[in-house]
């Protein structure tokens, strides 16, 4: 009876940890369902009902429209929900964007500033779940749009500042303007600095106008590119392309090419003018050498077949072995071999 | 009597707030079409000392090759831009894409704005439309 309720109790308990496993499957699956691009978004009938998401290879692609970017699209059905699958986007985070168009204007559609703006960007990767909403008030993306993976929050935070440059009423000295600005710059780069994100991170500095910044502060972006050191992203890479001192290590290197590709010009010139190896010449016998000597000093085969005391044909003989083991093919090229560089 | 008075004493205070406080507003509107013999075309945009707002709108229908807008303020630095693609895929068929700029400055840089288009191999259609808000003196 006791084993029977032992056993009772053992099967019990597996049914538990069958079920907890069961459940822990699913949470998994729930998980793993949940990374996802979804949104809910009100639009009126202007709009064609599908969203395109496009891969941001480039924060200077940001304004950049093209058929290829486009990677996916979905429905929005007739509540103004949709879905991107996000498993095959990269275990990094990257930028996309996702955009509407209007029923009038083609998919590859970009409509950037103003009441009719038709994109959002954000940070994503294959793991992050992300909603985008929408008031349907004015504009069809708010600033507050999406929500659900953190650094997107401070993508938006980041343009906001960004955006001040251009709205704030500057109706005052032009060096005051010049200060407040310089102001926000400083401001973007305490941000990058600052944040843990890669991405967001870089989109602060790029938002900062770190061109016009690089000169002054040089110092600041040397201790920059070291912190992020181990970052490869195609962001990061295409970064250190734009700032002048990797843009000048780039250019240095195309000089010493230059230099070494010149160089090489010549000693090759001159090492064909000077003629043979001494490689070369060391495989001569002793008698070619000989018979070398008497025709870089002019003679003819006539003449070297008596000092030799060797017949014609033999002297032709020796005349085409030397040739061939000079890589040679004439008198004149014979005549311009220095006696002296070979001790002939 | 009152009645007319009161209306003529309005009339005079609406035309003469009006007169203080009015605002001029220039326009500017070109239609550029680009074929691909087309080089780099600028469109220059002067900005008074009085304007208070700048504003354009840049349109771009690409059919083939790729269109570059850039804005330049009157320091030479790169304000904004756009990029217009449309790489015909011979698998694909042959859509137009479209690029739209729009932005409003206010208290713009005092100078000569300028729109720089470059076009690359494209056919392509550009309306450029600007206004800027003068406060009349």
């Amino acid at each position: 009876m006791k084993l029977n309720f032992l056993s009772l109790d053992f099967k019990v308990l597996m049914l538990l940890v069958g079920f907890l496993l069961i459940d822990f499957n699913c949470q998994s699956q729930a998980i793993v369902n949940t990374s996802k691009i979804r949104g809910n978004l009100k639009i009126d009938s202007t709009w064609n009902p599908i969203a395109y998401l496009s891969h941001i290879k480039s924060f200077n692609s940001m304004h950049t429209i093209s058929n290829d970017m486009i990677i996916t699209q979905t429905t929005i059905d007739s509540l103004g929900n949709f879905e991107f699958d996000t498993n095959f986007l990269s275990e990094s985070d990257n930028l996309y964007r996702v955009h509407l168009s209007k029923k009038d204007n083609p998919p590859a559609t970009l409509i950037i500033g103003g009441t009719e703006e038709n994109h959002v960007f954000l940070i994503a990767n294959n793991k992050s779940n992300i909603f985008i909403t929408n008031s349907g008030e004015n504009r069809l993306f708010n600033t507050d749009s999406i929500k659900g993976y953190k650094p997107n929050q401070y993508l938006y935070i980041i343009d906001e500042i960004s955006n001040a440059i251009d709205s704030i009423n500057f109706k005052s000295l032009k060096i005051k303007r010049e200060f407040i600005k310089e102001g926000i710059n400083e401001n973007l780069r305490v941000i990058a600095d600052t944040c843990t994100n890669s991405l967001v991170s870089l989109y602060a500095l790029h938002k900062s106008q770190f061109f016009n910044n690089y000169s002054k502060n040089q110092t600041f972006y040397n201790n920059y590119l070291d912190k992020w050191k181990n970052e490869k992203s195609i962001y990061f890479q295409d970064f250190k392309n734009q700032l002048p001192a990797f843009k000048s290590n780039n250019y240095k290197f195309i000089l010493i090419g230059i230099v070494c590709f010149i160089l090489g010009f010549f000693i090759n010139f001159f090492t064909k003018k000077k003629g043979i190896s001494k490689k070369r010449m060391h495989s001569l016998s002793i008698q070619e050498r000989k018979i070398l000597r008497l025709m870089i000093l002019g003679k003819s085969n006539k003449e070297i077949s008596e000092e030799c005391n060797i017949g014609v044909s033999t002297v032709k003989s020796h005349v085409s072995k030397i040739y061939s083991k000079l890589n040679i093919k004439s008198r004149k090229d014979v005549m311009k071999i220095d006696l002296e560089l070979y001790n002939l | 009597m009152y009645k007319s008075t009161l209306t003529i004493i309005c009339l005079i205070v609406f035309s003469s707030a009006n007169l203080l406080f009015s605002q001029e507003n220039d326009n500017i509107l070109k239609h550029i079409n680009i074929s691909k013999q087309t080089k780099i075309e600028k469109v220059h945009v002067e900005v008074l000392e009085e304007t208070i707002q700048f504003s354009f709108s840049i349109s771009c229908n690409t059919r083939a090759g790729v269109i570059k807008v850039e804005i330049y303020n009157p320091k030479g630095e790169k304000v904004d831009e756009i990029t217009v693609k449309n790489l015909v895929n011979k698998a694909s068929l042959v859509e137009n894409v479209n690029g739209q700029l729009n932005k409003k400055i206010k208290y713009p840089d005092k100078g000569i704005w300028v729109i720089k288009i470059i076009p690359n191999n494209s056919i392509a259609s550009i309306s450029i439309s600007c206004n800027l808000k003068n406060e009349s003196k």
